[in-house]
């Protein structure tokens, strides 16, 4: 095998094109579609009479309007599933967010190429795939034919060592390595990420580290498969994964970033830009009206367990709306099974059903114009939220929930936690 | 008028990391042509959807696009008539996103800013050997698109390539 992670993933999908070239044709293992972007496409496939290449390998959530909060989304939500009961592929109807039922999935396995009608697909890189979004139109061709064209991309290795210092978890990971490389730091590159880490970081950090790196503007973010990865796989799809790409020894790295999780501190992005990050312990005091732990990139069972343990027997604070979605019924089942949703509600927050919610600005908490929003969720551009005047500053669930109990976020939130 | 090679239109002059919600706000996201349209740069300048004719061309900083994958934010680029976008570099998606729908995504050849450039500007673009020059002088050589890409633009995008 020959070069980086995604050189190695691409060689094995060709259909046109040799090993060498810049510009490929390759076979999708899946296709990842959701309500608002499938309906998008349905008249013109179906105008074209075109058939989905393979129903089996096609992953279809109704998750952004779920459920519709509008007549407008309602007709759009309907559109996708006459489209899909049309083509013969089944809906995970208010199930869960998207990518979250894709590393879920046994299609999200190590070496598998995905391609997703959503930019977050990057996700299914937690499990070693080579995952990423498109729009509709690509998607139009993907599904039609279970192909795409890729350039190959150039790939920049992280490597992750050391052990992290309390309080750090995988999305302050996440948010320290978006602020290194800046917003267009990781364009077009393939984000190769090795886990050094002295206890192996978890599958719900490394979902939230592969999430994010669309924000630097990765087209892959993946991890290098490893023991971690098998014992996902095993327990998730009863069988060890049938590949487990390395790198090659003469894999060339456009540049190789090494982060010693020892010195990282928990991290926030600041509005409006996943970029503008800063250590909690500089961020001074910022009161805040809304509080979000949910969507692709923080709504995990370990998110809802440390919220629950950081709540339980407290009330969130009178001035914050602390919002609380779980990213899949699976997730959603085992946090009313361990008493977690009682603990939550009891302390005041707003919980919800399985979704996107706000972190969109579709619903669920959606911010207005003099809204402080302290939030797990993937961006912070201004208006994405809710009101063009509306600020969230993007955080891990840790610093999220203190926020939220203490009405701030301020530079001494995590030594003067109550837990 | 299918991908004609001489693109002619007023610039609209966008900065850097311009992302799709500022380009297009979530809240015009929907299947209607009208209501779409209309979210060009809603928020960030909401008298940008009058302002703009058929013909203009967007000029900008780097990471155009970045951001959302939502195609709402190019068809929206489309419904008010806009031809082409050069900028210092594009969001991946979004470019994509532009060569399927007929949108020329151009950069300057030595990767840095456009130039001066005023909103209003009469340009225009040659696509035979990639030159962007204003009405007021302006010169720039645009990095030619690879051939592939070419190919792509040629046959209407992806769509082009179903058999």
């Amino acid at each position: 095998m020959s070069g980086t992670l995604s050189d190695v993933v691409i060689d094995a999908h060709l259909t046109e094109g040799r090993s060498g070239d810049e510009f490929v044709m390759v076979k999708l293992d899946a296709v990842l579609g959701h309500d608002a972007t499938i309906a998008l496409l349905a008249d013109r496939f179906e105008q074209r009479k075109l058939t989905v290449f393979d129903p089996n390998r096609v992953l279809f959530a109704l998750d952004h309007f779920s459920p519709p909060a509008t007549a407008d989304r309602a007709a759009i939500a309907q559109r996708f599933r006459r489209f899909a009961q049309a083509q013969g592929v089944s809906v995970e109807r208010d199930r869960g967010i998207c990518h979250q039922l894709l590393v879920e999935s046994s299609l999200c396995i190590p070496g598998s190429l995905i391609v997703g009608a959503d930019s977050h697909t990057v996700t299914g890189g937690a499990v070693s795939s080579c995952a990423t979004g498109m729009g509709s139109t690509d998607v139009l061709f993907a599904l039609a034919t279970g192909t795409t064209w890729l350039r190959r991309p150039a790939t920049i290795r992280v490597v992750l060592k050391g052990s992290p210092s309390e309080h750090v978890s995988g999305r302050d990971i996440a948010i320290a390595l978006v602020g290194l490389l800046g917003e267009d730091g990781a364009q077009y590159r393939s984000v190769e990420l090795f886990d050094d880490t002295t206890d192996g970081l978890s599958m719900d950090d490394r979902c939230a580290i592969a999430n994010l790196t669309v924000e630097a503007g990765a087209k892959f973010g993946l991890f290098v498969p490893d023991e971690i990865t098998i014992e996902y796989c095993l327990k998730r799809d009863g069988v060890a994964p049938n590949w487990m790409p390395k790198p090659g020894l003469d894999a060339k790295y456009e540049r190789t970033l090494i982060m010693d999780l020892g010195d990282l501190r928990p991290t926030v992005a600041r509005p409006w830009s996943p970029a503008n990050t800063v250590p909690v312990n500089a961020i001074g005091s910022v009161p805040i009206t809304t509080a979000f732990i949910g969507s692709c990139a923080g709504g995990r069972e370990s998110d809802l367990e440390l919220a629950a343990r950081l709540l339980h027997g407290r009330q969130v604070h009178d001035d914050v709306r602390l919002v609380v979605i779980p990213a899949s019924r699976r997730i959603h089942e085992i946090a009313l099974s361990r008493g977690w949703i009682e603990t939550l509600v009891r302390a005041g927050a707003v919980v919800c059903s399985p979704s996107c919610g706000p972190c969109g600005g579709i619903d669920k908490g959606v911010l207005g114009p003099t809204d402080v929003c302290v939030s797990t969720s993937t961006r912070n551009y201004r208006g994405r939220m809710g009101d063009w005047n509306s600020q969230t500053y993007l955080a891990s669930t840790r610093t999220t929930v203190l926020s939220a109990l203490s009405g701030r976020l301020h530079s001494r939130l995590h030594e003067e936690a109550p837990c | 008028m299918l991908n004609p090679n001489i693109l002619e239109g007023r610039a609209l002059p966008l900065g850097d990391d311009v992302s799709t919600d500022i380009l297009h706000p979530p809240e015009y996201f929907g299947l209607d042509e009208e209501t779409v349209r209309r979210g060009f740069l809603a928020k960030f300048d909401p008298s940008a959807s009058a302002w703009v004719q058929p013909g203009d061309i967007i000029v900008a900083g780097r990471n155009f696009g970045c951001g959302s994958s939502r195609e709402v934010v190019v068809r929206t680029l489309v419904l008010n008539g806009i031809t082409a976008i050069v900028a210092t570099s594009f969001a991946r998606i979004f470019f994509r996103t532009c060569m399927n729908l007929g949108i020329a995504c151009l950069s300057p050849k030595d990767a840095q800013s456009v130039g001066d450039v005023a909103r209003g500007d009469r340009l225009r673009i040659d696509l035979r050997d990639f030159v962007l020059a204003s009405e007021h002088g302006l010169r720039v050589e645009l990095q030619p698109l690879p051939p592939f890409l070419v190919r792509l633009r040629e046959s209407g995008g992806i769509m082009g390539l179903l058999t």
